[in-house]
């Protein structure tokens, strides 16, 4: 048993003498003289030094010439330009989904915006002048509401999905595969769709993608 | 014509010197953007563009001059005013002043007169480099104290320690080169390592004084306060240190003044170490008499590296036609024309070469066809004048020095390269590690230099 133990602690020792130089009280040995306490790991030819910046000049200069004859090595995404394709189920920007006729999906049942955790839905319903009559697997729907008004926040949305998980309509999306870029104002960064009668009128987004 | 090119040459030295100084800045910096990121796998500028050309990012450099002459060049309330100002035109300044005595051709020799091609020609000129170069830690020191900011005055402390530590072994490690060459004239130090040790060797100082090389190149980082040895910046530490407190044009003369350092550094390594303006086993004499070879192969090996990068950059053009979606598209296209033109020119130049006698001992060769036609058009006195300047008994001259400027760059900016690559290598020294260095390695060394290379002389006698 003692034995064991002196053994194991034996072994210990220098491993962990190996691992204080790089730790953060001392850096690397002082170049070509003892660092005191620092130095115990380091061989002749390291606290010399002029070795190891040759080592490490050669490192430098091998990453230099690779990337300069194989530049299809660079990791780099040229973006915008070459944008990086994004997963499948990626929540993008917001898209309201349409009947074939151009008339909204949406029916400003605000299940949406309470949903939401950000609060950063603003519908005001309005109501058809003749209600909208619909055949959606086999099933008819009477449809007498639409969103006049349909903003959304972008700057406060979170992307969580919820009121595309909300809506009984099917009417809001987050396939686009858009996301705000940049913009000079909160303003910019307000995603406004107006309707008449179900039909947009007016849909904006400055800071769009 | 002798009054002309004595004027020429006396108002173009150092005008010479301040173009290629000035120029060479833009360009390390883009070698510094580049290179490093190179290094570090990554692209580097590649944004910034006018009409679609961007230069693989040399025109980011333009941003950066718009960018800064534009910024608002605030004087914080805080500062000793004058003091303040001044600091950052002593460090342009003094980093122009050294390039003085650099010579970067031999003496050209037109008619009887002869001009040695440095801006000024001091016999003391080592002295003079050895005492500029200890001038630039006032502009350090003066910015830092004048800034009146703790991080600035720290900067400029540690500047001070730092270069006085290191110009100690600078001096020492360069006194054996002098005992080498026996003199003090910075053009005479070159023309020495024109030599052949052993036949074969060029007798630079990097060969007959390998320690010397070393300990000066590693006191030549630490003049420039370049990594390893940036601690006086050290932003980690004191944000940027001693120009913590200006902005704007005060900022980029600190800015340039690092590169212009960095260039002088070159140039004071390439002519005491490696051989200045010679081209290795071609002394002067011999380089002027085969100038008709020379000349020609130049012209030529130009051309095949025109060539070389039409056929890359072609490459790149039709690899990139449908990525950009803006001006830049064009960049290949033009970039490869532009190429193939000067590809063109060079080998034009390379058959006028051949046929131009540069030594005047030649007869009447059309240098290109029916050039001797078309001359015989003109007017007698312009005919005359143009037929004095091709055979000028000067082009020899003029064009052996102009061989061996392009040599003298070429090695300058190889060492100006080493010190990018070395910063983008090392971390950075600790400040008790630097210290150490300086005076515990360097100085005993530099020491120990001297003493032998003065018992080998002795004893060669
Ligand atoms: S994604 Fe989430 S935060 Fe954004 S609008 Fe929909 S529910 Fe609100
Ligand atoms: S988008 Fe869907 S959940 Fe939101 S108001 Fe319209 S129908 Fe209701």
């Amino acid at each position: 048993m003692s034995e064991t133990h002196t053994e194991t602690v034996k072994e210990h020792a220098p491993a962990s003498a190996d691992s204080h130089p790089h730790g953060a009280a001392h850096g690397p040995a002082s170049p070509g003289t003892d660092a005191g306490p620092g130095a115990g790991g380091l061989s002749l030819p390291e606290r010399i030094y002029v070795v190891e910046v040759v080592r490490g000049l050669a490192i430098t200069l091998g990453h230099l010439f690779r990337n300069l004859l194989f530049p299809g090595r660079f990791r780099t995404i040229q973006w915008p330009e070459l944008p990086r394709p994004l997963p499948q189920r990626f929540r993008a920007k917001h898209r309201l989904n349409k009947w074939e006729d151009g008339h909204t999906k949406c029916t400003a049942c605000m299940c949406c915006a309470t949903a939401c955790p950000a609060g950063c839905i603003t519908i005001v319903a309005g109501e058809f002048s003749k209600p909208l009559v619909k055949v959606d697997a086999g099933v008819t729907k009477i449809i007498e509401k639409y969103p006049t008004l349909y903003d959304i926040d972008l700057l406060k949305c979170v992307y969580c999905g919820f009121c595309v998980e909300a809506c009984p309509c099917d009417a809001i999306k987050m396939d686009t595969g858009k996301f705000p870029r940049a913009g000079y104002s909160r303003e910019d960064f307000l995603w406004q769709n107006r309707f008449k009668d179900g039909l947009p009128t007016l849909e904006r987004n400055a800071a769009e993608a | 014509m002798e009054v002309i090119s004595s004027l020429i040459l006396v108002i173009g030295r150092p005008a010479l010197m301040w173009f290629l100084l000035l120029n060479l800045i833009p360009l390390m910096i883009w070698l510094e953007r580049k290179g490093s990121a190179y290094i570090q796998d990554r692209i580097g500028p590649n944004r910034a563009h006018i009409g679609g050309l961007r230069l693989a990012g040399m025109v980011h450099n333009v941003a950066d001059v718009v960018k800064l002459f534009t910024k608002e060049d605030i004087v914080p309330s805080h500062v000793s005013r004058g003091y303040y100002i001044a600091a950052p035109f002593v460090a342009m300044t003094v980093a122009l002043m050294t390039y003085a005595v650099i010579p970067f051709a031999d003496a050209v020799v037109i008619g009887k007169k002869s001009f040695p091609m440095q801006a000024a020609n001091l016999s003391v000129g080592f002295l003079y480099i050895l005492a500029i170069a200890s001038l630039g830690v006032y502009a350090v020191v003066l910015s830092g104290w004048a800034s009146n900011n703790k991080y600035g005055l720290l900067g400029g402390l540690r500047s001070s320690a730092q270069l006085i530590s290191y110009e100690v072994s600078m001096g020492l490690s360069l006194i054996g080169l002098v005992m080498a060459f026996q003199t003090v004239e910075l053009n005479d130090i070159v023309r020495g390592q024109g030599e052949l040790l052993f036949g074969f060797l060029p007798k630079w100082g990097i060969v007959i004084q390998p320690l010397a090389f070393v300990l000066y190149l590693t006191c030549a980082f630490a003049e420039t306060n370049r990594n390893p040895f940036d601690l006086p910046e050290g932003e980690s530490e004191i944000v940027a240190g001693y120009h913590v407190e200006y902005s704007s044009m005060k900022f980029a003369l600190f800015f340039m003044a690092e590169y212009v350092n960095i260039l002088v550094q070159g140039a004071i390594v390439t002519t005491l170490f490696l051989g200045g303006w010679q081209v290795p086993w071609l002394p002067t004499a011999v380089l002027k008499r085969h100038l008709d070879v020379v000349l020609p192969l130049l012209a030529m090996g130009t051309t095949v590296i025109l060539c070389l990068s039409f056929v890359i950059l072609r490459r790149y053009d039709l690899a990139n036609r449908t990525r950009w979606q803006d001006a830049r598209r064009r960049e290949g296209l033009w970039l490869s024309r532009l190429s193939l033109a000067g590809a063109l020119a060079f080998l034009i130049l390379s058959t006028v070469f051949v046929k131009w006698p540069v030594d005047s001992k030649g007869g009447w060769p059309s240098l290109v066809v029916g050039m001797d036609r078309a001359l015989h058009l003109l007017p007698g006195g312009v005919r005359g004048a143009i037929e004095q300047l091709l055979y000028w008994k000067g082009w020899g001259g003029v064009f052996t020095a102009l061989v061996q400027f392009s040599a003298f760059v070429t090695k300058l900016l190889l060492v100006a390269w080493l010190f990018i690559w070395v910063r983008w290598t090392l971390p950075r020294f600790r400040y008790d590690q630097l210290m150490k260095l300086g005076w515990q390695v360097m100085l005993p060394l530099a020491l120990a230099n001297l003493v032998v290379t003065g018992v080998v002389y002795f004893v060669q006698g």
